[in-house]
């Protein structure tokens, strides 16, 4: 026997039931974490999660006033300032330039209300237009991102058939030429796109889009709009692993809700729960994470 | 396989559309990006993409994957499937304008791009032309004759080789702790109501299934050396077993009583056979 092995060199499911990060796992019921008195905490552990009933229409189109005020709000709290501008300036400089990294998936895209309301508070941080892009598949070949001094990286939630989830961690796949490297195992080592030279330490803002989230799927061909739900939210936070935590403690509390038993993630979304205790990208362990909520709190689900 | 063959120009007043695109192990990522793993997880050949059009209906798409053998074609059938058998070829389930089935050494996905009475419709025509096509095998994976009946989901049945196939339906271990490859034979169920497992694992010889036995344990179940049923935290029980070529675990039983009786089960089974 190889006795590396037994001094864990590897991770195994128990390992993930004994200790803290069994919530990044998708495997069981998440913390609910009382965020009273924690804005003052550090940015790097905060995530924001705001909501607002009026966000989706009952069209399914996004209120843009809206959408800005939820950005801005969220924003302000995170960087604990008394303006969105302030912010924005926080995270950016006029000679920045900046790319939003967003993801164009068909039936569930970023929305272009959430891009443009990014664009939005980028300028107003100084950033010349011309100097601020977004794209997604195309991000390779896209002489804004390949000067890049900054990224924001916005998506929304949704189950995947090959990675558990797609959030924030797998936004970056598209920085590597050859995102099929990086399939292993249910993408298990997500984390290490985002050592990548094109984003290492770039990304300033993470933006989860939780407006309607899609909790399940099946096998290759996966979507149905039956498993999506109007949770009129976005999760905010300068951290990546935290900000994914959280939305999949939402998307588990969805599907317990809808299926009216535990239902693990399919594949299990490890990656998240890797990204913390193999690749140190961030905090995959709710007890260690500030999440304040903020706006509408019905069916909130953490 | 060619689907120019199998498929009319046209069927029930749907005409196909454009070429009939091809993928091998490599190129299939051009065409469903990651979900393309699911198939190289078994041994996938290569699959042809042919498109049925009708005005104002919307596409309707057929996808004709070469699984190398029935076995690795009901391999990934199994993979996939989630809900009720729809009686077409050797196994199938339809959903919301997907059907997916297995027939032979094939598995196939037709696709509507929305559900429409007139998409139902011709999916299943065109199902029809297909397992008329081809002859069925008449067989599933030996090892499935070695899962108990009583308490089996059947519908949860999953069979493979990989390691990344049992960590896609239950994560055991990022290292490869059983020594699973394509020299294995593995099959995966749910028993009972709760999320309680039972995975057989079919070893080339006695030397790796031993071997593989003593790492999981060592790694997986560090506590204990040999085989039994063990409770591994709150209401959650394992048992282990190797036999010759065979290992049995059974994760996550609700109780001692449940995991010992699956226990007894698998092993007479394998004892039997």
């Amino acid at each position: 026997m190889d006795r590396k092995l037994r001094n864990k060199e590897g991770f195994t499911r128990r390992d993930f039931i004994k200790g803290a990060s069994l919530a990044a796992l998708g495997l069981a019921v998440g913390v609910t974490v009382d965020s009273k008195d924690i804005v003052k905490a550090p940015v790097r552990t905060k995530v924001i999660l705001i909501r607002n009933k009026a966000a989706v229409g009952a069209d399914g189109k996004c209120n843009p006033p809206i959408i800005q005020d939820m950005i801005d709000q969220a924003v302000r709290v995170l960087f604990d300032v008394d303006s969105s501008d302030k912010a924005w300036k926080s995270m950016f400089k006029p000679d920045d330039i900046v790319g939003i990294k967003s993801n164009v998936w068909g039936p569930l895209p970023t929305p272009p209300e959430v891009e443009r309301s990014i664009k939005k508070g980028i300028f107003s941080a100084g950033v010349a237009e011309k100097n601020i892009g977004i794209d997604d598949r195309g991000v390779l070949g896209n002489d804004i991102f390949k000067k890049a001094t900054a990224l924001v990286n916005v998506r929304p939630l949704r189950t995947h058939h090959w990675a558990g989830v797609g959030g924030l961690i797998k936004n970056h796949i598209m920085f590597s030429p050859e995102p099929w490297n990086y399939h292993d195992n249910s993408c298990a080592d997500l984390a290490t796109v985002w050592k990548l030279p094109i984003v290492k330490d770039k990304t300033r803002l993470n933006i989860l889009v939780m407006l309607t989230p899609l909790f399940h799927g099946i096998g290759a061909h996966h979507f149905d709009r039956e498993y999506t739900w109007k949770y009129n939210g976005l999760l905010v936070g300068t951290d990546p692993v935290a900000v994914d935590t959280v939305g999949l403690q939402i998307l588990m509390a969805k599907r317990r809700a809808y299926f009216g038993e535990e239902k693990p993630m399919k594949p299990s979304p490890h990656h998240i729960a890797f990204a913390d205790t193999k690749h140190n990208l961030g905090v995959a362990d709710l007890g260690k994470i500030n999440l304040i909520k903020l706006g509408w709190d019905e069916d909130v689900l953490i | 396989m060619n689907l120019a063959e199998i498929i009319p120009k046209e069927v029930k007043g749907w005409h196909r559309e454009g070429d009939i695109e091809k993928y091998d192990r490599e190129t299939i990522f051009r065409y469903m990006n990651g979900a393309g793993e699911i198939y190289r997880m078994y041994d996938y050949r290569g699959m042809e993409v042919l498109r049925m059009v009708k005005p104002d209906q919307p596409e309707v798409k057929i996808e004709m994957f070469d699984m190398g053998s029935p076995d690795d074609a009901f391999g990934v059938f199994s993979h996939m499937r989630e809900g009720d058998e729809a009686g077409v070829g050797e196994g199938s389930e339809y959903r919301k304008g997907l059907l997916s089935f297995w027939q032979g050494k094939y598995f196939f996905c037709i696709i509507g791009g929305q559900e429409t009475e007139e998409t139902k419709q011709i999916i299943f025509e065109l199902a029809k032309i297909i397992t008329g096509f081809y002859k069925p095998s008449n067989a599933k994976p030996a090892i499935l004759r070695l899962l108990p009946e009583e308490n089996l989901n059947s519908g949860t049945i999953r069979y493979f080789n990989l390691p990344s196939s049992l960590n896609y339906h239950y994560f055991v271990s990022d290292k490869n702790i059983l020594h699973l490859s394509r020299e294995t034979d593995a099959v995966l169920a749910k028993y009972g109501e709760s999320y309680c497992y039972l995975l057989c694992i079919k070893y080339p010889d006695n030397t790796v299934s031993k071997k593989a036995f003593v790492d999981f344990l060592s790694v997986y179940l560090p506590e204990v050396e040999k085989a039994g049923i063990y409770q591994v935290s709150d209401g959650k029980w394992l048992a282990i077993e190797l036999m010759q070529k065979y290992v049995v675990i059974i994760f996550d039983a609700p109780n001692r009583q449940f995991a010992e009786a699956l226990w007894r089960q698998a092993i007479a089974k394998i004892r039997n056979q």
